[in-house]
């Protein structure tokens, strides 16, 4: 045990944490050159393009050390985005040590400190490493300086680092080696093995992966997950390298993974407890969370045909993501399709674009929502993720709406920007507590409705990326909720419906009204774009109808050139919903989201 | 067989692009050079190619119209000018009424050179006038002024060529209603038979492209350009003028027969660069489409047998639509009958709903199986032109025997 080192890479975006993973595999001889392609652990197109980790990953080296021993180096890989703030803590608790890589051109960066404090408070030992310092751009020295801030390290202890070149990647090792503490563990208790992540493979069903805390597991032990309380058999445990390498036996301190025809991701949850079943731990590793949807839509096939495609679509997407749930619904607008509910909004997003490219659905998702709890006039209790759930305004006795607190940690000149956004949002001050001179920890307590759109870009925005986010749910409290309804020629849009603050509303339905003219095309006939309470109108707007549309020129070779812009278009219009005798196109039914972009 | 087959098969338009330009318009994405790099042999070129399709299935066609556009016809000297008419004459059976049109620029135009075209065999002319506002001739980068405008007209008026169009443009950044009736009024004085108006179109590939994406310069909004179309299509109709397509506009009997041939599938041979051609294959169950390589330089080094740049195979029901596309863009409309006859097109439960609805809302006029688009409904032609298609049913093609 003395010779394994368990660790994890903190980073902002683009610092190059997955270049210099990579590195660190090529020095370490775990992968061979044919194997490499860039940013070898993220697995998923979607995380190569958007140079983020959305799920967590593992990577067992061997290191000859300078001082002649053999190592195990565990490279766990973790997501960086505050949607996926409970797999990082729990992959984060698999680690011993945590290397801290800023960029030296761009400094420290406020993405990495959440995470990075996380760490801080789980005792893991950090390694500051300044990365790309071959760039005509780093500024070493000042890069240094904050890191020294930050953590409050001595400069020697920070190594520079190339992930291009490769140069500094041997110091790096030998430091992973020195500094990091050997995992501590009892092989001799009973086992006690913590999964900070699962992946879902085909033929072999859930695959998971874990850290062994305690105890010894062995090949073919009866397995007990603690937390969902199912019984398995491990038929298969291995070390997790470039391939899955099977081995006998996995002993404290370890990691590797498990197989054991799991058929469902249900059963093998981030952050539960894996233990024997005869004489098996009495007590569960400590942190385990359920993972609760908090951000539901509605999704459609834009042609109702695909409905049953879409379906197996999502039931694929579940297989490997536990978090996503989704249940069959119909709208009035869109036909039959599903609500959906989703960690954050990054994590929506993710699933959207992973359904159009991975799945090839052409698909509309409708306004983002939080759960609501109502009682109604009668004395009746509802649970509300969908507006069109929601009673019409005169039954409605109360409401009831999620709330977090709010961790911002941000430099201190930002905090009359923060103040003032969380404010708008409807936010309740709670304290400030001075990091340093220069840095502060806001914290506030907000609606989750309106963290949930766009608070997190707005929070970027407004402290030039300085500040981080990390937030809890804190339980359900009143809250004044009304239905804002949207209605085109009079006809209610069932999927524009909304749930908002009846303080906020008149400007919302203004807003969203304008937003709707921009985005629904003129028609051949004038359109009345209308928001509504209840029966009470509050905001209107007009979209003219068409008055020219027609190309000058259609001679000889024009004429090609015009047929095929009207197969495009016509491609284009598979698109559009018709409501009524309005043609909406899918941007509309998210006009929401950009409303706060202008 | 129906009579369509005849139409199809036996008869064809020539197209001659010529492509050199005194300077470049703004607006134009047509293919020209304004050097004169490969001036030189340019004809003789032109003449192989014609010799070249002199060997081809057009020869065995009837001519009905021939049409030289640019580019600028009117850079070709006079002797240029019967060369290549006398080549046509050898090589194709021209129809003795047959429709000979060439366009001409202001700038180029005396009446010695008039009378050299007549000469040569061109009987109609379509004259790039676009507008007789000096401030809108500079934006358009034109290479004449509005007096060499008006002197151009005078010429023309004075001379043997009794049947001549000419282009305007308007829908201008900045140009109001009043300044545009100005345009026609003025034009209007020298009596021409058919007029083409062209609304400003903002091309990509253009520099008008560029200020627009650069903001430099702001399009016109759509409303006032409609309030243009509209009022020029009303005059014009009041001065005796058939509005009877979108951008045309004749007096009785003179509509443009070549023009209206590309409307209704009439076999084309397009030489020169970037020419398009299109005919009817056997049995006129398919047609081809192709067009030679855009470059002068390309056309000037290739053989005849190897310029084409690419070619496009059209099934019955591309055509079909094509024919609804260009259809509806004429007064005329088109016939349900026609549809079926020729194209094998059935117009669907969809489609039929779809034309009631825009007849009780005054976009079509339908009678008898005909479809047309009124005026309201030809200002948002493209619109109707895209619904229409896309309400198509699948529907099992049957084999069509002639």
């Amino acid at each position: 045990m003395e010779h394994i080192r368990n660790f994890c890479i903190i980073a902002h975006i683009d610092h190059g944490k997955s270049t210099l993973a990579d590195r660190l595999l090529e020095r370490t001889g775990s992968i061979t050159e044919r194997e490499m392609q860039s940013q070898v652990l993220d697995d998923m197109d979607l995380e190569r393009e958007r140079g983020i980790t959305i799920k967590s990953h593992a990577i067992k080296m061997s290191y000859k050390a300078n001082d002649g021993k053999e190592y195990v180096l565990n490279l766990i890989d973790t997501p960086g985005h505050v949607d996926f703030a409970y797999e990082v803590s729990r992959a984060l608790k698999a680690c011993e040590g945590a290397i801290l890589v800023v960029d030296a051109a761009q400094g420290v960066e406020a993405q990495t400190i959440s995470n990075l404090y996380q760490a801080i408070e789980q005792d893991l030992e950090i390694i500051p490493v300044l990365n790309k310092i071959d760039l005509p751009g780093a500024d070493v020295e000042a890069a240094a300086q904050q890191i020294m801030d930050l953590i409050g390290c001595e400069r020697e202890e920070i190594l520079p680092v190339s992930g291009k070149t490769g140069m500094g990647v041997e110091d790096l090792l030998e430091a992973i080696v020195a500094r990091v503490p050997a995992p501590k563990g009892d092989p001799n208790k009973p086992l006690k093995a913590l999964i900070f992540d699962s992946v879902f493979n085909t033929y072999r069903g859930s695959v998971v992966y874990v850290r062994i805390m305690d105890g010894v597991l062995h090949q073919g032990d009866e397995i007990l997950f603690m937390a969902v309380d199912q019984e398995y058999d491990a038929d298969e445990i291995g070390y997790l390298k470039l391939k899955p390498e099977p081995c006998k036996k996995l002993s404290a301190g370890e990691v590797g993974y498990i197989i054991g025809s799991v058929k469902t991701l249900e059963d093998t949850k981030v952050g539960d407890t894996v233990t024997t079943k005869k004489n098996g731990a009495t007590e569960p590793i400590a942190g385990y969370k359920e993972v609760k949807p908090m951000v539901f839509s509605g999704i459609y096939p834009t042609d109702s045909e695909d409905f049953e495609s879409l379906r197996a679509a999502l039931e694929k997407l579940q297989l490997n993501d536990a978090s996503l749930q989704f249940v069959p619904e119909t709208s009035a607008a869109l036909g039959f399709g599903f609500r959906a509910g989703f960690l954050g909004m990054l994590h929506m997003e993710i699933i959207q674009e992973r359904l159009e490219r991975e799945f090839d659905m052409n698909i509309i998702t409708t306004v983002p929502n939080v759960e609501y709890e109502i009682i109604d006039r009668n004395g009746k209790e509802l649970t509300v993720d969908n507006p069109s759930e929601m009673p019409d305004a005169g039954n409605v006795e109360k409401v009831f709406e999620p709330y977090i607190k709010a961790q911002i940690i941000t430099p201190a000149e930002y905090i009359g920007a923060i103040m003032k956004l969380c404010q708008e949002r409807r936010g309740v001050y709670r304290n400030t507590m001075y990091l340093d001179s220069s840095r502060v920890d806001i914290t506030y307590e907000l609606p989750l409705a309106e963290v949930v759109f766009d608070f997190y870009d707005k929070l970027k925005s407004n402290t030039r990326g300085y500040a981080s986010l990390d937030y809890e749910v804190i339980g359900y409290r009143p809250g004044n909720m009304v239905r804002l309804d949207i209605l085109l020629n009079g006809d209610p849009v069932d999927a524009l419906s909304s749930i908002v603050h009846r303080d906020k509303a008149y400007e919302w339905g203004k807003k969203l009204c304008a937003k709707l003219k921009e985005l629904i095309p003129r028609q051949m006939y004038e359109v009345a774009v209308q928001a509504a309470i209840g029966n009470k109108v509050i905001a209107r707007d007009t979209i003219r109808a068409l008055r020219k549309d027609v190309i000058a020129k259609c001679y000889g070779g024009d004429i090609t050139r015009k047929r095929k812009l009207l197969e495009k278009q016509k491609e284009g219009k598979k698109r559009m919903k018709q409501v009524g005798a309005v043609e909406i196109p899918q941007e509309a039914f998210l006009a929401v989201l950009s409303m706060n972009n202008d | 067989m129906n009579n369509w087959y005849n139409i199809n098969m036996r008869t064809t338009g020539i197209y001659i692009h010529i492509p050199f330009c005194k300077q470049a318009c703004s607006y134009c994405d047509f293919y020209f050079e304004t050097s004169l790099k490969h001036r030189d042999g340019f004809t003789e070129k032109l003449i192989e190619e014609i010799y070249h399709y002199g060997q081809s299935a057009f020869a065995e066609m009837q001519v009905s119209t021939i049409y030289f556009g640019g580019g600028t016809p009117s850079r070709l000297h006079s002797e240029e000018w019967t060369k290549i008419m006398s080549a046509l004459h050898k090589n194709f059976t021209i129809s003795p009424n047959a429709e000979c049109t060439a366009e001409v620029n202001p700038e180029d135009i005396t009446s010695k050179y008039l009378s050299g075209l007549y000469d040569s065999g061109i009987n109609r002319l379509s004259i790039g006038i676009q507008s007789f506002m000096p401030s809108i001739l500079e934006f358009m980068n034109r290479a004449h002024g509005s007096e060499a405008a008006e002197r151009a007209l005078l010429h023309i008026s004075n001379s043997k060529f009794d049947n001549w169009t000419a282009d305007l443009i308007y829908g201008n950044p900045n140009q109001s209603l009043e300044e545009f009736k100005a345009d026609v009024y003025k034009l209007l004085e020298f009596k021409p038979k058919h007029i083409s108006a062209y609304s400003l179109t903002v091309e990509p590939n253009t520099r008008l492209g560029s200020w627009v994406r650069k903001k430099k310069v702001v399009p016109q909004d759509d409303e006032n350009v409609a309030n243009q179309q509209q009022w020029l299509s009303d005059y014009l109709e009041s001065q005796g003028f058939s509005h009877y397509e979108v951008s045309n506009f004749a007096k009785p009997g003179f509509e443009s027969v070549h023009n209206s041939s590309y409307w209704n599938h009439v076999n084309y041979l397009g030489l020169g660069p970037s020419a398009h051609s299109f005919m009817w294959e056997e049995n006129s169950t398919s047609a081809k489409r192709w067009k030679n390589v855009s470059l002068l330089r390309d056309y000037m080094e290739l053989n005849p047998t190897k310029i084409i740049q690419y070619e496009e195979h059209l099934s019955l029901k591309t055509l079909a639509e094509e024919r609804i596309m260009t259809g509806l863009r004429t007064k005329k409309g088109l016939t349900i009958g026609e549809l079926s006859d020729r194209y094998n097109y059935n117009i669907g439960e969809k489609q039929h709903a779809y034309v009631k609805l825009l007849i009780q809302n005054g976009y079509i006029s339908g009678e008898d199986g005909g479809i047309a688009l009124t005026k309201k409904g030809l200002l948002i032609a493209d619109t109707i032109i895209l619904e229409l298609i896309s309400r198509q049913e699948d529907v099992p093609v049957l084999n069509k025997q002639h």
